[in-house]
């Protein structure tokens, strides 16, 4: 009842405008003050500052910084190109060259709304310019840039290590296979929908042509490799990844002649801006999740399912249920921090893998992000797409089914997350 | 990924006034020439302080960087025992985001879902006493963390690891984030107020707004 | 009164057993007057936050380390001078005894009560590179520590580099490779399944940990002398609880790591690392004050 309560508090702020940040930080103040429990208000700072100063953390303004970068850099611009050679003649052309271009650059970016708001970008004027309808092409891209942080690298993830003290490592190797599904699974809706909508195709590119746009995309491909290949082997961390990611981007940018010293100091200060808009949040969310343990909110839900006899695939079901009505109203990582000190107490008693669960947690709120009316990547598409939130929701739908079935496929058979981490990292007993 | 995309670069989709729209300002239709220079030494004020913000993150951050750096170099060539540079990391990060924070304070940017209410409540008088009610949320919030962290940064006796220093130093990014984040609050409570009392001028400083 | 008490030991820890036979007796002792909540395995936070959480008076007790106590009153990390203490008897004599005489007061300045101390237990050293009988095997190894004091100052006395890495990113760590041992107790080696990516373990014995009870001194005086007594008594009574079953524990664990799960297990001559200590020392000496260095050293001495 009380949990109810709590969330009925936190989403009438929302939808009333409060910044996501106060809003969090706010209900938790308005509960203890409530129950009379003033003292415990010294605890908001402690959980502010503990909950944004972990190291886990610190990859979040690399990887932010490594996106932005190669988005003034010219990287973005060669990925497509390649993509476009490769996939451009296939039925529903550059529907999938998005789609691709997208997978690609999931390998060096962490977040969706920058992969939509960046990448998106071209991809939407090739689209367009090659006779797709705007809404079309527009739910394409929007779509296709939530492959992003489930292809490692990714801050879902690492904000996700941090909060249940899973390997991020393990979760990075995990994300990869689920993010080929979801493009896998994109391109065939929208190759089931190339015929009946007409969609325009490419010529078959030459082999030469192939070779000229790989070539020029080389040093940009090799960043998964550096970045997963260094984790995975115990070269560096997570965080030394994204440095290391970041400065790799830098240094391509200079390379390639896109990006100037000028440059720096305003792409620096936007991934700042955009890095401390979300730690904010995390801090604030830190407090409002110490403050649902302090409450035993975990133990009564335990109760509650125990009570009614869940099964494992009941508690799957209501996860899927709680976090796709949250996608609806709240940001992925506002969603992460505020159910999974909760959720993280109650999946070892249905003996549910936290890797497994990380990956499934991503792909719904990925899905999240292509729901109104709160909804990042058709908000980053929109900026530039101008087609209307909701037709460009309505068209995306396909897609969403898509993901949809990847993100249960993925929750009831856990192997297909698992393989690969356990291969590469041996299996957790 | 609400921090990727802030308000003023989400467009304006049919649900969301663009954070330029809002009726924020009541400043030019105040009439007397010293609350007009007062404003303009306001504004003047306001981007003083932000450039100061955006440099203190920027060197937080350049610092940030050359710490990681050098810590995968030593990884490899251990010359020297790195215990200490979760310590420094830690303080820096934590200045960083809560000076970033403040920026975004500043800037009026922190994410939210959009306003979409507005246009829905009668009259002018009617969505100003909403975003007055908006906005003494942040206050009240902010308040609160200004008021606790303060309390924290004069109490803490604990001392570092490496560098035996009082844990206050950590600490102190928050009072002094927080007093600039409740200065803002309250001149923006303020604009809110003064166009609660008098819509009309607010009103049409708005749309002088728009037309900028 | 409702009393919540927030610690670090995980789920089956002999120190998360004592809690909870702690919490079952007051309810019982009290009939019901006083209830404890546990919030074991990090649930608020690190260590020290909820240390100092304790000091603000949001959570009434915790079990904290001694390291982190140090970090209030710096005086408390002659406690953790390497190879002050031979065996469990001498410690369990000195921090019982005289150590608690001269700790409470200064607690007390801290408006904390302090209880009675559990056990983490003594701690020794694993890696993954080779055995280690003498500090010069591990010369330019990486050790991973908690952020505590003089448990670094010993890993680079005895030729290590010490590497801090938070508690919750240890095993992940371990896994990676980013560093080539840690020092921990017995139980919890076994507990974080340490032996699958550390194949070699040195009982050096080099410092004992303990999980010191202390309570907020205003929650303390909720309490009506008569439960503060039962209070104390349960407190103590968990303390001997948690050391029996840590040691008892001990000696099946370290059976089972080189039996059933591959390790291998050195238990050199002590000498040539007492020897290295030096250095330590002189560092630990530096913090605490000679006077409290002394102080420590004679009660420790009193106590063989
Ligand atoms: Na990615
Ligand atoms: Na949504």
């Amino acid at each position: 009842m009380l949990t109810l309560e709590i969330f009925g508090v936190l989403l009438a702020m929302l939808m009333l405008d409060v910044p996501i940040a106060v809003a969090i930080g706010l209900t938790a103040v308005i509960f203890f003050v409530g129950q009379g429990q003033v003292d415990f208000l010294a605890m908001l700072p402690q959980r502010m500052y503990f909950g944004t100063t972990g190291f886990t953390l610190l990859a979040i303004p690399f990887f932010i910084l490594a996106g932005n970068l190669m988005n003034t850099g010219g990287v973005t611009q060669r990925i497509f190109g390649f993509a476009r050679a490769l996939v451009g003649h296939i039925s529903g052309g550059l529907g999938h060259v998005a789609v691709v271009s997208s997978m690609i650059f999931s390998g060096m970016s962490g977040s969706a709304v920058a992969d939509a708001a960046g990448l998106g970008q071209i991809q939407h004027k090739a689209m367009v310019d090659g006779g797709y309808k705007p809404t079309i092409s527009a739910a394409i891209v929007a779509s296709a840039s939530t492959i992003g942080p489930v292809i490692p690298p990714s801050i879902p993830f690492v904000l996700y290590g941090a909060i249940t003290s899973v390997s991020v490592a393990r979760l990075f190797l995990a994300g990869a296979i689920p993010g080929v599904a979801m493009g896998i699974a994109m391109m065939i809706a929208i190759g089931l929908m190339a015929g009946p909508r007409g969609l325009p195709k490419d010529e078959k590119a030459s082999f030469r042509e192939i070779l000229r746009t790989f070539r020029a995309a080389f040093w940009p491909l090799l960043t998964p490799v550096l970045i997963i290949g260094g984790i995975t082997t115990g070269f560096f961390t997570a965080t030394e990844a994204s440095v290391i990611a970041a400065l790799y981007a830098a240094a391509l940018g200079f390379a390639y002649g896109d990006l100037k010293i000028r440059n720096l100091p305003p792409i620096l200060f936007v991934s700042l801006k955009q890095t401390c808009g979300l730690m904010f949040i995390i801090a604030t969310a830190n407090f409002f999740g110490w403050f649902t343990i302090f409450q035993r909110i975990p133990d009564e839900m335990i109760m509650q399912l125990t009570a009614m006899g869940t099964s494992q695939s009941d508690f799957l079901w209501i996860v899927i249920a709680i976090v796709l009505v949250l996608g609806c109203f709240l940001d992925g990582n506002a969603i992460f921090l505020i159910t999974l000190p909760i959720f993280m107490k109650i999946c070892p008693l249905f003996s549910i893998d936290m890797v497994n669960f990380g990956v499934v947690m991503t792909l719904l709120i990925m899905i999240g992000n292509l729901t109104p009316p709160v909804g990042m990547c058709l908000f980053a598409v929109e900026s530039f797409a101008k087609v209307g939130i909701w037709p460009l929701a309505a068209e995306c739908l396909p897609y969403l089914i898509a993901i949809l079935a990847v993100t249960i496929l993925c929750a009831f058979v856990p192997g297909i997350a698992l393989w690969l981490p356990n291969l590469m990292m041996g299996a957790v007993p | 990924m609400p921090a990727l995309s802030d308000r003023h670069s989400r467009g304006d989709h049919p649900l969301r006034l663009r954070a330029g729209h809002r009726p924020v300002a009541a400043e030019p239709h105040d009439g007397s020439r010293a609350m007009t220079a007062a404003l303009a030494l306001l504004a003047r004020l306001d981007r003083a302080l932000l450039l100061v913000l955006e440099t203190i993150c920027i060197v937080l951050f350049a610092a940030i960087t050359a710490i990681l750096t050098l810590n995968i170099v030593v990884r490899f060539f251990p010359v020297m025992s790195m215990h200490w540079f979760d310590e420094i990391l830690e303080m820096l990060y934590g200045a960083l985001v809560f000076y970033g924070a403040a920026a975004v304070w500043v800037g009026h940017a922190h994410f939210s879902i959009g306003d979409w209410l507005s246009k829905f409540l009668p009259g002018v008088r009617a969505r100003f006493v909403y975003r007055l009610l908006v906005e003494s949320c942040s206050l009240i919030f902010i308040a609160i963390f200004f008021k606790y962290s303060l309390d924290l940064t004069m109490q803490t006796t604990e001392q570092t690891t490496a560098f035996a220093m009082s844990k206050a130093w950590l600490y102190a990014c928050m009072p002094i984030t927080g007093g600039i984040m409740v200065i803002y609050s309250l001149k923006n409570m303020y604009i809110e107020l003064a166009a609660v009392l008098r819509p009309e001028s607010a009103l049409a400083a708005a749309a002088e707004n728009l037309n900028h | 009164v409702d009393l919540k008490l927030g610690h670090f030991a995980a789920d089956g820890h002999p120190c998360d057993v004592a809690a909870k036979q702690f919490k079952d007796n007051v309810e019982k002792r009290t009939a019901g007057a006083v209830k404890i909540n546990l919030f074991g395995n990090n649930a608020l936070g690190s260590p020290p936050e909820v240390l100092e959480q304790v000091l603000l008076g949001a959570v009434d007790m915790s079990l904290s380390g001694q390291d982190q106590i140090a970090k209030h009153l710096p005086f408390y990390d002659v406690i953790s001078t390497p190879f002050a203490f031979k065996d469990y008897a001498t410690a369990d004599k000195v921090i019982d005894g005289p150590f608690k005489a001269w700790a409470d007061p200064e607690l007390a300045k801290k408006n904390l009560v302090h209880l009675s101390d559990w056990e983490w237990g003594f701690r020794q050293l694993t890696n993954s590179k080779q055995p280690v009988n003498t500090p010069a095997d591990m010369k330019g190894m990486k050790i991973r520590t908690p952020p505590a004091f003089a448990y670094q100052a010993f890993v680079e006395a005895a030729g290590g580099n010490a590497v801090t890495i938070a508690f919750a990113e240890l095993v992940m760590a371990m896994k990676q490779g980013v560093v080539d041992g840690q020092e921990n107790p017995i139980g919890t080696i076994y507990a974080l399944k340490l032996y699958e990516t550390q194949k070699y373990m040195t009982i050096v014995n080099y410092t004992y940990s303990s999980m010191v009870h202390l309570v907020n001194k205003k929650s303390w005086d909720k309490l009506t002398p008569e439960q503060q007594q039962i209070l104390a008594e349960e407190s103590a009574n968990s303390a001997k609880l948690a050391r029996k079953l840590l040691r008892d524990d001990e000696d099946k664990q370290l059976a089972d790591l080189q039996a059933t799960k591959g390790m291998v297990v050195a238990k050199p001559d002590l000498k040539p690392w007492k020897d290295a200590m030096g250095p330590a020392w002189e560092k630990v000496k530096a913090r605490v004050g000679a006077d409290n260095f002394a102080r420590f050293m004679a009660m420790v001495d009193a106590a063989k």
